[in-house]
């Protein structure tokens, strides 16, 4: 090919040059398929998200259920009418509530969570928290 | 049942991308590890693809991205920058035996090396690759337009390389 009519468009095409060693692609793909992390891909079932939602309406349950017995117990001890509607007053928080609980109380309901599956307590931690 | 999917785009994509690869880092050897580097990354993250690019062009931009992460890697390793190595690897290209070129190739080559790195790219995409401007436009996430533009300006410095060589 003359260099000083060279035109890369119209003229015939010019090849890379470079060769790939014989038999190269003859096992590469058995080679890549032993080489592959030992993971195989993983396809997540559409009822690992449901999970999730029976954790929180299992946890929201233990938290309602707890909260209830506590209630019902410190009913019991309860002295003046300031405490009294104080708990059972609607416009409550949970943390106004949690600030009546004593450190043994919460220690129960965390040893109750950690009977729980792992997910579903710490669910639940993070909710108190 | 998803190796066997694997398998299949092993054996549909191996040979392009090698061709994509090779182009990139020249030497077969390099090529082979970033090959294998590439199909690695694709099996990991095939389920992290989400199907909003084409696969297609998914597995193309991971290729690409290994082998600049490759001649990144080797250009800090040996303290010479990559157009350094480049135009070592093309001195020695005679002496290569996975290169059996003949003296109009061996000068497309040298030709190419001057280019800067994104027109080499998309020269050797569209030229050697026989890519469409779409799918390299896809790849590289840049507009047809400008790919135009890079490849128009390569041929016409490639020529010029070639008519006073």
């Amino acid at each position: 090919m003359n260099m000083k009519e060279f035109d890369l468009e119209n003229n015939e095409k010019i090849a890379s040059g470079f060769k790939i060693p014989e038999g190269y692609f003859d096992d590469f793909e058995s080679k890549m398929m032993l080489k592959l992390p030992n993971t195989e891909l993983k396809v997540i079932p559409l009822i690992a998200k449901r999970k999730f939602w029976f954790s929180a309406i299992a946890a929201l349950f233990l938290i309602a259920i707890s909260i209830g017995m506590y209630l019902n117990f410190s009913r019991n001890e309860l002295t003046t009418n300031e405490e009294y509607l104080l708990a059972f007053e609607s416009s409550i928080t949970t943390d106004e509530i949690a600030e009546h609980l004593t450190d043994e109380d919460l220690n129960k309901i965390e040893e109750s969570l950690n009977l729980l599956d792992p997910e579903t307590a710490q669910y639940a931690q993070e909710y108190l928290q | 049942m998803q190796n066997e999917a694997f398998r299949k785009l092993l054996q549909l994509y191996q040979k392009p991308l090698y061709n994509h690869i090779r182009n990139m880092v020249l030497n077969h050897d390099d090529a082979d590890d970033v090959l294998q580097n590439t199909f690695v990354k694709i099996f990991q993250n095939l389920k992290t693809f989400k199907g909003d690019s084409k696969l297609f062009s998914w597995i193309y931009r991971i290729a690409t991205n290994e082998a600049l992460t490759f001649m990144q890697q080797r250009s800090k390793k040996q303290g010479i920058s990559n157009e350094e190595i480049q135009q070592k690897t093309l001195n020695n290209l005679e002496t290569d035996v996975w290169f059996d070129g003949n003296e109009i190739q061996l000068k497309l080559q040298k030709a190419i090396a001057i280019l800067p790195d994104k027109q080499q790219l998309v020269f050797k995409m569209k030229y050697f690759e026989e890519l469409k401007y779409e799918q390299i436009a896809e790849i590289t996430e840049t507009s047809v337009g400008a790919l135009k533009a890079s490849y128009f300006h390569a041929v016409k410095k490639i020529e010029v390389f070639l008519k006073s060589n």
